[in-house]
């Protein structure tokens, strides 16, 4: 893309509807339930991936009249970037099938996946939205990611610190901790022996300091990624589609973040879904995102592994697989936390919905992000493996596996009571950054307890 | 209809969202000459406490919460002013309100401020991205009981600090009851930084502001 369509969207940013932010929430609100009621949407516990394609087809056209409808609310200029059917269409129809991922021997290919597709997912796998210890003890967290070899592509943790410093947005120490995250995220590659590996962010909040992490010597390169987010719901602003402009001309990947709160504005997971793949298309087309983070949130308990949540993530997923070259990667979101069961049971869960939705996969992020490095590789492992293993099944055999999995955690899913674990100090060896027995026995001990149930998991 | 059935209409119009039902009830309470407050007590603040429950439990999703709101706001259009004209009026405590610098995120904070304000406190709500001393300039101009911070960014969360401390280096900590909040906070941190009060979600907020209140034997 697409420096054209850049100046377009933001013409539209500084010269569209004018409207007061809360009228937009008010207005997304009531249309959303309008448009669950008008194409009658009903989300059913017993089958947490639905199983009818036409319920699929229904959101994403239901999404489509909601971002035609509403447009792209920005929150710089309060005015609503609008489209044309026909732009969004011809937006849609330039996407690729597939993209390539790092560099060398350590790139991969992300393929656009289809409902109950054969074709294993790609797994972005890092310690996604989790405050970590900076330093040394950063870089073998994300190594323990990196020399998981199912794991594709690195992903990004946040510090609480640099150089003992607490890291405040838009400070000297958010911009050193954006170059120094990237320079730590090369060497847990390198230490791993993947050093084409696809880095996929630096977590730092202001756009600009996000620029820094871009070094093609130390940092991110162009083979990598870097996430451009939205507002909570279908909102953008001037910075971070400035943001989005410097990645174009750089030539690295956007991911576009989204974060629909389930139990928000969207209301229950129906209307979430609909919302969600509206801001998929308004990704693709104002951020030219080379593939999408549906990062779910549910409002109460900061997760997306609940039953609603992985019906939720599982419809956008199909409704974009069936309508749309967008690649949707779901973010699992856990409540629990590294060195728990129910941690493992959560990855396993979503991978499952995800798979078989179409979707790829990132993760995981776990106590509802609370907890210094409660984070570590082996819960992304479970994630990978058991989407791997979903790969190919039908939707009504993962509903099947899924209603043996959600009663072994679901009641403890409340943010506040689910059990946290331990952190990645507690769980692994800390020189050859592996995991201690206490935490392989207990995922080969779930494992095991998959396969019987259907799963092959390694 | 007796009282205590019109008070039950008026709850169940709340929570319904029904705007009209709950403004025509109010009219009907008071041509009853049915004493206001405690139809804002029993009708109107019993209706959002299921409202509040309910969506703590996730019975229900934050559009119904806010329909609610709204039906409450119409129907405290009526009552209110009567209730003043009686001199009946509570005074109501007042809550000044932020997502706090550095941070966008307001979906939260939002939730929080319509709870409260739901549940009879007076509520400013400053937006996002709100700069410590402005939070503070509010609390001194109305006279605030509390101070409500929010963040879903670690990176905000030293500012929660910063507001703290510079209640304390102005000499006003003690006149404030100061509530932090939001997705990385947690119970034990706000307790460290110094904060009165922490809330897991906006219904724990509202229970925690009326026990601080409750201890500091204000209105």
């Amino acid at each position: 893309m697409k420096t054209y369509r850049l100046d377009e969207v933001t013409k539209r940013a500084l010269e569209g509807p004018f409207m007061d932010e809360k009228d937009f929430d008010m207005k997304l609100m009531k249309r959303t339930k309008e448009l669950v009621k008008e194409y009658d949407i009903r989300y059913d516990p017993k089958q947490p991936v639905c199983t009818d394609d036409s319920v699929a087809d229904d959101v994403y056209e239901a999404a489509m009249r909601l971002l035609l409808e509403m447009g792209f609310y920005c929150q710089t200029t309060k005015r609503t970037i609008m489209f044309e059917e026909g732009e969004i269409k011809m937006v849609l129809r330039s996407l690729p099938e597939s993209i390539l991922l790092g560099s060398g021997k350590d790139a991969i290919v992300m393929n656009m996946r289809r409902v109950e597709d054969p074709r294993p997912p790609v797994i972005h796998a890092g310690p996604t939205g989790t405050l970590c210890t900076e330093g040394e003890i950063y870089v073998k967290t994300l190594r323990s990611f990196a020399q998981e070899e199912v794991i594709d592509s690195l992903g990004a943790g946040t510090l609480a610190t640099i150089d003992g410093f607490k890291i405040r947005k838009g400070t000297p120490q958010e911009f050193r901790a954006a170059r120094l995250l990237a320079r730590w995220a090369r060497e847990a590659i390198s230490q791993a022996g993947r050093p084409g590996m696809h880095i996929n962010d630096v977590a730092v909040v202001s756009p600009e300091a996000k620029l820094c992490a871009l070094d093609p010597a130390y940092g991110l390169r162009p083979s990598d990624g870097i996430i451009v987010s939205q507002m909570i719901e279908l909102k953008t602003s001037l910075q971070h589609l400035s943001l989005v402009e410097h990645l174009q001309s750089y030539g690295i990947h956007i991911g576009n973040l989204m974060t629909p709160i389930l139990g928000g504005y969207a209301g229950g997971p129906e209307g979430t879904a609909i919302v969600n793949v509206a801001e998929h298309i308004a990704g693709a087309v104002c951020y030219s995102a080379s593939y999408h983070y549906c990062s779910l949130t549910n409002v109460k308990n900061l997760n997306g592994t609940d039953r609603p949540g992985l019906w939720a993530i599982s419809m956008v997923g199909q409704a974009l697989s069936r309508n749309s070259e967008i690649m949707s990667v779901y973010d699992c979101y856990c409540a629990s936390g590294p060195g728990e069961e129910m941690l493992l049971l959560e990855a396993a869960a979503g991978g499952v919905a995800a798979s078989v939705a179409g979707m790829n996969v990132m993760g995981c992020g776990s106590c509802g992000g609370k907890l210094v490095d409660h984070s570590t590789g082996l819960e992304a492992r479970m994630l990978k493996e058991a989407a791997a293993a979903a790969a190919g099944m039908s939707r009504a055999d993962a509903n099947e596996i899924l209603n043996k999995l959600l009663p072994r955690y679901e009641e403890r899913l409340d943010i506040f009571k689910a059990p946290k674990g331990k952190t990645f100090q507690d769980l692994y060896d800390l020189a050859s950054a592996r995991p201690k027995a206490e935490w392989q026995d207990l995922y080969d001990k779930v494992a095991r307890e998959l396969s019987d149930l259907g799963l092959e998991i390694a | 209809m007796s009282e205590a059935q019109l008070f039950e209409e008026l709850a169940n119009a709340v929570y319904a969202g029904d705007d009209a039902k709950a403004v025509e009830l109010s009219k009907k309470i008071l041509e009853a000459g049915i004493e206001p407050l405690k139809a804002i007590n029993e009708g109107l603040m019993k209706g959002m406490s299921r409202v509040g429950d309910d969506f703590s439990q996730l019975k229900i999703y934050l559009p119904e919460v806010m329909l609610a709101a709204e039906a409450m706001k119409s129907a405290l259009a009526v009552l209110e002013p009567e209730a003043l004209k009686r001199g009946k009026a509570t005074v109501k405590s007042k809550v000044v309100i932020a997502t706090i610098t550095g941070d966008i995120h307001d979906i939260g904070k939002n939730i929080v401020a319509m709870l409260m304000r739901a549940n009879g406190f007076e509520v400013y709500d400053l937006g996002r991205d709100v700069p410590i001393d402005e939070l503070i300039k509010k609390a001194e101009e109305v006279k605030a009981d509390f101070i409500c911070a929010s963040t879903l960014l670690s990176t905000s969360m030293p500012y929660m600090e910063d507001l703290i401390s510079l209640l304390k280096e102005r000499g006003i900590r003690e006149k404030y009851l100061v509530m932090v909040g939001g997705g990385p906070v947690t119970r034990e941190w706000a307790a460290s930084i110094g904060a009165d009060g922490y809330g897991d979600d906006g219904d724990e907020a509202v229970k925690v502001a009326k026990e601080l209140l409750q201890r500091r034997g204000a209105p």
